[in-house]
């Protein structure tokens, strides 16, 4: 078997982990547990398009810009599932004063 | 492929492994905190400069500060109970086996079709119609990514800034009163080191956005600094933040609306939507950078504000 290239290597890198989140958010029940699982998929699939972006002598600044697209999305759906799993479980962890009996 | 590589990559999967097997929320986010790190020199090492970055300013910087807010506010992780053990009991080893087995053998057999395609297909280089180099000469930058950003590819990142202010505007209507207030001091040792650090980071912040037109940088790495920098303060109590609070939902709004008031200098100028004239390009993008950069550092601010503990929060 041929050695590996490093843009090869980090492209395995990235599917082991890409599944492995994926593996992970379809069996887990806790929702922070869900919300990591999808961050760490994100990341994966990111590691994928980076190795093909690393191929050439310098980085394909096309597929940078898509991977910085990539984790600004990112954030903005963490951020917005962490709020939404505040509200569920009440601001402190105990049940909200308004909430139905 | 060097040892570097070999090194880097397995932390990237041991530590991934870490953030998802722990049971525990703060050990699992500890766990993605690190590989965020990880994750910045694994981007170093392939030679993109800008998304170490943006990984370093979003991924270990705000994501993390949102995520262990998220995990330490909550309550005990609310998994299936663990079966009481019967030592001894024959026939019950099997369902254990299975429920622990089928999703490493659904990872195994998943990972290793797409290792194999991956091993076996073509290594082409990415290629486009006409190479960006060549592509550059009219968009009044130099640095090739912002130009994707906001020359060539300027609908992606005009949708995704309303992504974030969607998401920003989402936090306005599910969390109420508890925005306006101010978080309890914890000590002068934080209010120390805030305000040691708040000028260094406001510099940094203003440098990425301006370094973006001629090197790594841009709007969403000095927008996620500035975040930081207002949540910096806000951990240490200071007392002006929630006046400016007043003004986050136009600063939200700012970056969107500086950006269509942008693309709408095309047609009004007789051509295209979003195709501002070249000659206008250096201004036109600063100026959609500054604001995005304020609406960005808006939104950010408002998730944090929003995942905050309220028995921490003074009216």
């Amino acid at each position: 078997m041929m050695p590996l290239a490093a843009d090869q290597w980090y492209g395995l890198i990235g599917i082991a982990v890409a599944v492995a989140g994926l593996v992970r958010l379809v069996t887990v029940q806790d929702l922070v547990a869900r919300l990591v699982s999808l961050n760490v998929m994100g990341v994966g699939s990111l590691l994928l398009i980076m190795a093909v972006a690393s191929r050439g002598a310098e980085v394909d600044p096309l597929l940078s810009a898509l991977v910085i697209t990539g984790l600004v999305i990112t954030v903005a759906f963490t951020g917005l599932g962490a709020v939404l799993i505040r509200r569920l479980e009440g601001p402190d962890g105990g049940a909200e004063e308004d909430e139905l009996p | 492929m060097t040892v570097v590589d070999l090194a880097l990559g397995l932390a990237v999967v041991v530590t991934a492994g870490a953030a998802l097997l722990p049971r525990r929320r703060m050990t699992m986010v500890m766990g993605f905190l690190v590989m965020a790190v990880i994750m910045a020199l694994v981007w170093l090492r392939l030679g993109s400069v800008d998304v170490a970055l943006a990984e370093t300013a979003l991924g270990t910087g705000l994501l993390s500060a949102i995520l262990v807010l998220l995990a330490r506010g909550g309550p005990a992780p609310q998994g299936p109970e663990e079966p009481p053990r019967d030592d001894g009991a024959a026939g019950r080893w099997l369902p254990r086996l299975a429920r622990a087995g089928a999703p490493v053998l659904a990872w195994a057999v998943v990972t290793g079709v797409f290792m194999k395609v991956w091993l076996e297909v073509e290594r082409l280089l990415p290629a486009w119609e006409e190479t960006l180099p060549a592509a550059m000469g009219p968009t009044g930058v130099e640095h090739e990514v912002t130009a994707v950003l906001l020359t060539f590819r300027s609908y992606d990142t005009l949708l995704e800034s309303a992504v974030l202010m969607l998401a920003g505007v989402a936090v306005l209507a599910v969390t109420g009163t508890e925005l306006g207030g101010r978080t309890a001091s914890p000590g002068t040792t934080m209010s120390w080191w805030t305000r040691v650090s708040a000028p260094a980071l406001v510099v940094v912040g203003l440098w990425l956005l301006f370094a973006g037109s001629s090197g790594s940088g841009g709007a969403f790495q000095a927008g996620a600094v500035l975040a930081g920098l207002m949540m910096l303060a806000d951990a240490s109590g200071a007392r002006s933040l929630p006046d400016l609070r007043r003004a986050m939902p136009w600063g939200l709004a700012a970056g969107v609306l500086v950006f269509l008031a942008a693309a709408a200098l095309g047609p009004m100028t007789g051509r295209g939507w979003l195709d501002w004239e070249p000659s206008w390009g250096f201004p036109v993008i600063l100026t959609v950078e500054i604001a995005l950069t304020v609406g960005i550092a808006a939104a950010l601010h408002l998730l944090y504000l929003g995942v905050r503990a309220r028995r921490e929060v003074v009216a």
